[in-house]
């Protein structure tokens, strides 16, 4: 347990150490906080309801930029492992290849995951600080829970699975074309993920659970059964993910 | 002579195959949309992304990946060659081969009877995929060589892509936006600031560019 925990300790270290991480997200803040300012998006919502509503906008408009920064940067992260030969000294340590790939997951999940929660963390704590209850300003915290954290969970597998059967530079490419093609083409122009059960940037999640928004072509709002159908596609294919990278891991150690 | 040579046949032999086949494989799908796709608008309006979206994407990640992605990084280092040459080098490959493409693509595109004039005559349809590319190479090789990562170079130029692809209407009616739209020959090429949001972007280009070459003289920072 300890070593595991040492891995994820270690992966969480060195991804928030790279200045690269900082400058995407310092950048990204920057750019929504002009956003909500100039499009006079703070507003003080007055019951629970608008409160959620809010909350959920706020991860889906999020979700547009933050996921495609962090998938981006997580993408070398076992790539590198392989380069500098990191691999081969852990290999003859006695963790395991699914303590080392959960502990990388995890690492890095919560490294890319942490700015969106401190922007949370914010929203709560400026809640309290005007007097709302504790109960209203935990509102936010689901939206972060249903909309962000699917996303991320999502994303983390595949930037961290793909790139070992390709080069790292070949999934940035794809994955910032997936990005903006499976969730915000219109399915109607042309085929997309988008819409189906394997959209991860949170709008079917926004519109079950918060009941904001309206689907492409009219057909309704999703319900709260399709979101949560949604949240588990998007879990069980990040699963398949990362046992298909622990599984290609074990094949490549047995060749060497 | 025999020296100044090497290098770009060093250059050539160890080209990474992901820069043909992924230009290529984007080149095909495209094609495979387009033909796929009913209307006649639609169709045009997908010929024009994969030139002024697709492979401007491509190009910028490559570019950011040119150089210090090199396994033998130290060893061109020691290397007596001028850091512009070196930059010239890889990121005008990286051109040359996105340029083969975009005009392989609007010959094709000329022959299965997709009509391109609504991105007007034929320099500003070439200006509609090369002023962004380069916008993004720029972008990206600079991003790289000021956090000496190549991961950071690509995420700057992936962030950039998608912000304007998101943003695009605020991008083409904003004061300043325009000047900074890399997507304004495909998205308005009607636009009277087209040719000035062309010069604001070649004119930005040469900038991070030459911010490149500089980065690129101070060689210890990458080794």
């Amino acid at each position: 347990m300890s070593r595991f925990m040492g891995v994820i300790r270690n992966e969480f270290g060195m991804s928030v150490r790279r200045k690269g991480f900082w400058l995407a997200y310092g950048l990204l803040l920057l750019f929504y906080g002009g956003l909500f300012v100039l499009g006079g998006q703070i507003e003080v919502s007055s019951t629970q309801a608008q409160m959620g509503q809010a909350s959920a906008e706020m991860a889906f408009t999020l979700n547009m930029f933050f996921p495609l920064v962090g998938g981006i940067l997580l993408a070398d992260r076992l790539v590198r492992d392989r380069r500098l030969g990191v691999d081969e000294l852990l290999g003859s340590t006695p963790l395991g290849r699914v303590e080392y790939l959960l502990g990388k997951y995890i690492g890095g999940l919560l490294s890319i995951l942490m700015p969106v929660f401190f922007i949370y963390l914010a929203l709560m704590v400026c809640g309290l600080a005007l007097g709302a209850s504790l109960r209203f300003s935990l509102v936010p915290l689901l939206a972060f829970l249903a909309i962000v954290v699917p996303a991320y969970v999502f994303i983390t597998a595949f930037s961290l699975a793909c790139p070992l059967v390709m080069p790292v530079r070949v999934y940035q490419i794809l994955f910032t074309g997936y990005w903006f093609w499976g969730n915000y083409l219109n399915p109607e122009f042309i085929p997309t993920l988008n819409g189906t059960l394997l959209t991860p940037g949170g709008k079917i999640a926004m519109e079950g659970f918060f009941g904001v928004g309206g689907s492409v072509g009219d057909t309704g709002l999703y319900t709260p059964t399709q979101a949560v159908l949604n949240l588990v596609v998007l879990a069980a294919c990040a699963g398949l993910a990362l046992a298909a990278a622990e599984r290609f891991l074990a094949w490549r150690a047995s060749q060497a | 002579m025999k020296r100044s040579s090497t290098p770009l046949r060093y250059t050539l032999l160890t080209y990474r195959l992901d820069h043909l086949w992924l230009p290529a494989a984007f080149w095909a799908l495209f094609l495979l949309l387009i033909l796929f796709v009913p209307q006649p608008e639609s169709k045009t309006n997908m010929a024009a992304a994969y030139l002024g979206g697709a492979l401007p994407l491509l190009a910028g990640i490559l570019a950011a990946y040119a150089i210090l992605d090199d396994p033998a990084l130290e060893l061109q280092f020691s290397s007596p060659r001028p850091a512009w040459r070196t930059l010239f080098e890889r990121l005008g490959m990286i051109l040359v081969i996105v340029g083969l493409f975009a005009f392989s693509y609007q010959a094709c595109m000329a022959l299965i009877g997709i009509d391109l004039s609504p991105l007007g005559g034929i320099a500003l349809r070439q200006l509609a995929w090369l002023v962004p590319c380069l916008a993004l190479m720029a972008l990206g090789s600079a991003g790289a060589f000021a956090l000496a990562q190549p991961a950071a170079g690509a995420m700057l130029v992936a962030l950039i892509w998608m912000v304007e692809l998101l943003l695009r209407s605020w991008f083409a009616s904003n004061e300043w936006g325009r000047y900074l739209f890399i997507y304004m020959g495909i998205y308005a090429p009607q636009n009277p600031y087209l040719i000035a949001s062309h010069a604001s972007l070649l004119a930005l280009s040469l900038l991070l560019l030459a911010g490149s070459w500089a980065l690129l003289k101070n060689q210890e920072r990458y080794i």
